[in-house]
């Protein structure tokens, strides 16, 4: 299994500093769904919670 | 003195001797005629013309025998309007009737009055016309009753001043007297207070209680009150207290068409200003950015509203349903619901299924609503129906510390739309933090299975636990095919009823929940924004200022490899991309996104722009999501 489907979420690199992954991308439905690494955010509140759980999100390109 | 027997005994006055007649035992008939009186009248002069006329003798004084029965016989047509009665005076104010009889009209064959004497009849009595005065004469009748009126006509005018001397009163009255009771005692006085000397009643004494109701009439009004009541001006209320309206309540039509300005914080259960504040968003689901129908749990729908479900293993459809048309939440204007339809599920003890909104804790802190207080209020109402007749449960529950949960259980008929209020107090054991997060959670569950409730407390806060807090509910629901399940009107206030929902036209809506979800592109061939072409293959777009809750998760539809799904244009040469990205220089204030470009034209402006998507029940091209959980 791959992105999107397991793991279902892949890691983004910064635009402006490719050393750094600032955005974490995952797919609903024909949804992309980008969201930055910022506390108080859903998408990342569940992210965290899906890493605790032993999850690895996808390298990013 | 010479003697002249009339009949049976009868004697003429002028003739008359002290002498007894003999009882005949028979009855004397005297002839009785009325003629125009002279001379031998006694009263002639004096009261009517005419007199009687006693067997041809004008108005005799005739001495009756006790025992013999006298017939005044007046058949005569002469006695028409003459009828003869007898009286204790001349001047008839006391009629005499004990054994006097009378028959037919005076005037008219058989019209007679007789008399029959005995020793209780007064000594004098007088015959007299009814209707005429002084056409009769006195009769003796050797009764020795006395002729003076008997039946308490000797009042006080008859008395001359100081007549009733001590000896006249019964000795109780003198006792009373010497004992100086009647005089001071405060016994109530019960007959009449007349006189001018004889009692008198102390300046202002007459108090209210001593009037008995409705004494006073209009004739002991004096005019000039009259005269006002009927000028309408004494009625006229001109400053009336509180206390003198004792009940009932002023009508209506005592107030004026416009009201004098009132604080609102002076009008009961309003909010200072008077208008409500609702911390629910979009409570009556007008609002739906994100599409009007979904299968799956989540921010599908409604703004600000999901479906969250669980353990189902047939579809559950979440959506903004508009066919309510002639129900009482749309007699109230709530065109919309949030539904949910089932397709009917097994029995499943860990499955659930409900409605939840988040408010935001800041908005919770900042409303009316002293959380913490016991004697603060918050009033919760909405419109439900679900189509099973079962118990329903509700829950409110706090975002912050330990999670306090009030639970209500909400009994509805299948099919008809319910309004229920739930007013809960503050309690001191709850946290709400002034900020960004979750405050107030609110749950509508359709179902929930039993291994999630228990027989837990209802209508009181208690520490959430998430197997035994929540009450036992009806089960049959969830099993039952293409059940439903409905929710508008909702409406969270501070206070401790429930006001009239508030409504608000739909941009105030709209802009309140773009806090929450900011569509970017609702439909294909929008304009995103523009870039320049940068030194590598990015392209950065400015999609302008967005003021979300927190840094928003960018949401975008996206074809497969090569689809035409975005429009890059440069000049007047367009390049179409299947995707689009959120920057990592997006803040909760400002959208920047992100796009693959052409490094052969750096430097070059471009116009970006959805182009073409599928789009299905209203969903978005483009949107930025800043939803509490």
């Amino acid at each position: 299994m791959a992105y999107p489907t397991d793991p279902k979420y892949k890691l983004i690199k910064s635009s402006s500093d490719d050393t750094k992954i600032d955005r974490v991308e995952t797919m609903d439905g024909d949804y992309r769904t980008v969201f930055l690494m910022v506390d108080g955010n859903r998408h990342y509140e569940e992210y965290k919670k899906w890493v605790e759980e032993g999850n690895t999100a996808e390298a990013a390109d | 003195m010479g003697l002249t027997r009339v009949k049976g005994g009868g004697i003429q006055p002028t003739i008359l001797d002290p002498i007894q007649n003999l009882y005949t035992g028979s009855t004397v008939v005297f002839t009785v005629t009325v003629a125009s009186k002279d001379t031998t009248h006694r009263y002639n002069g004096q009261g009517s013309s005419n007199g009687y006329k006693i067997d041809g003798k004008f108005a005799p004084f005739l001495v009756l025998t006790p025992g013999v029965t006298y017939k005044f016989d007046q058949a005569d047509g002469s006695n028409s309007g003459h009828p003869l009665r007898f009286y204790k005076d001349a001047a008839k104010v006391t009629a005499y009737t004990t054994n006097v009889t009378t028959n037919g009209t005076a005037g008219s064959s058989g019209a007679y009055t007789q008399i029959v004497t005995g020793d209780a009849t007064p000594t004098i009595l007088y015959y007299q016309c009814s209707a005429h005065g002084f056409m009769g004469n006195a009769v003796q009748t050797n009764g020795l009753a006395s002729s003076v009126p008997d039946d308490g006509a000797i009042t006080t005018a008859k008395l001359a001043d100081d007549a009733v001397t001590d000896a006249k009163l019964a000795n109780s009255i003198n006792s009373a007297i010497a004992a100086n009771t009647a005089k001071t005692s405060n016994a109530t006085h019960t007959g009449e207070v007349t006189g001018a000397t004889s009692l008198t009643i102390t300046n202002n004494a007459v108090t209210t209680p001593k009037i008995a109701d409705d004494a006073v009439t209009e004739a002991k009004l004096a005019n000039s009150i009259n005269s006002a009541i009927a000028a309408n001006t004494a009625k006229d209320l001109t400053a009336l207290s509180a206390s003198n309206l004792t009940s009932g309540t002023v009508p209506d039509a005592r107030f004026p068409a416009t009201l004098p300005a009132v604080s609102g914080a002076n009008l009961t259960n309003l909010p200072a200003g008077g208008k409500v504040h609702n911390l629910v968003m979009n409570g009556n689901f007008k609002l739906a950015q994100r599409g009007t129908s979904h299968n799956s749990s989540g921010y599908r729908t409604v703004d600000r509203w999901q479906m969250q479900a669980g353990g189902a293993n047939a579809t559950l459809t979440q959506s903004q349903y508009s066919a309510i048309s002639g129900t009482s939440p749309y007699a109230e204007g709530h065109h919309q619901a949030f539904r949910i339809d089932n397709a009917g599920q097994n029995a499943n003890t860990q499955g659930y299924v409900y409605f939840v909104h988040h408010i935001e804790a800041q908005d919770v802190v900042n409303s009316n609503w002293n959380f913490k207080s016991s004697s603060s209020y918050a009033t919760l109402s909405f419109w439900i129906r679900g189509s099973v007749t079962q118990t329903y449960l509700v829950t409110i529950q706090s975002g912050d510390g330990t999670t306090r949960e009030w639970n209500n259980l909400v009994s509805l008929t299948a099919n008809q739309w319910t309004k229920v209020t739930i007013t809960i107090p503050g309690d001191s054991n709850i946290t709400i933090n002034d900020d960004n997060g979750i405050g107030l959670s609110l749950y509508f569950y359709a179902y929930l299975g039993g291994h999630y409730t228990s027989t837990g407390s209802v209508n009181q806060w208690v520490n959430h636990a998430g197997y035994t807090s929540r009450p036992d509910m009806g089960t049959s629901w969830w099993t039952t095919s293409n059940s439903s399940f409905m929710l508008t009107g909702v409406q969270l206030e501070a206070g401790n009823s429930a006001s009239d929902y508030a409504h608000e036209s739909f941009v105030e809506t709209l802009n309140k929940c773009k806090r929450y979800f900011h569509v970017l592109a609702h439909t294909n061939y929008v304009f995103l924004g523009l870039g320049m072409q940068y030194y590598s293959s990015s392209i950065f777009i400015d999609a302008g200022p967005i003021d979300m809750r927190v840094t928003p998760t960018f949401i975008a539809k996206q074809g497969s490899s090569g689809a035409y799904t975005y429009e890059k244009l440069f000049g007047n040469s367009a390049q179409y991309i299947n995707a689009i990205a959120l920057d990592g220089k997006t803040t909760r204030e400002r959208c920047i996104l992100n796009i693959n470009g052409d490094a052969s034209r750096q430097g070059q402006a471009v116009r970006i722009s959805t182009h073409y998507h599928i789009l299905s029940n209203n969903e978005p091209h483009v949107a930025l999501d800043a939803e509490l959980t």
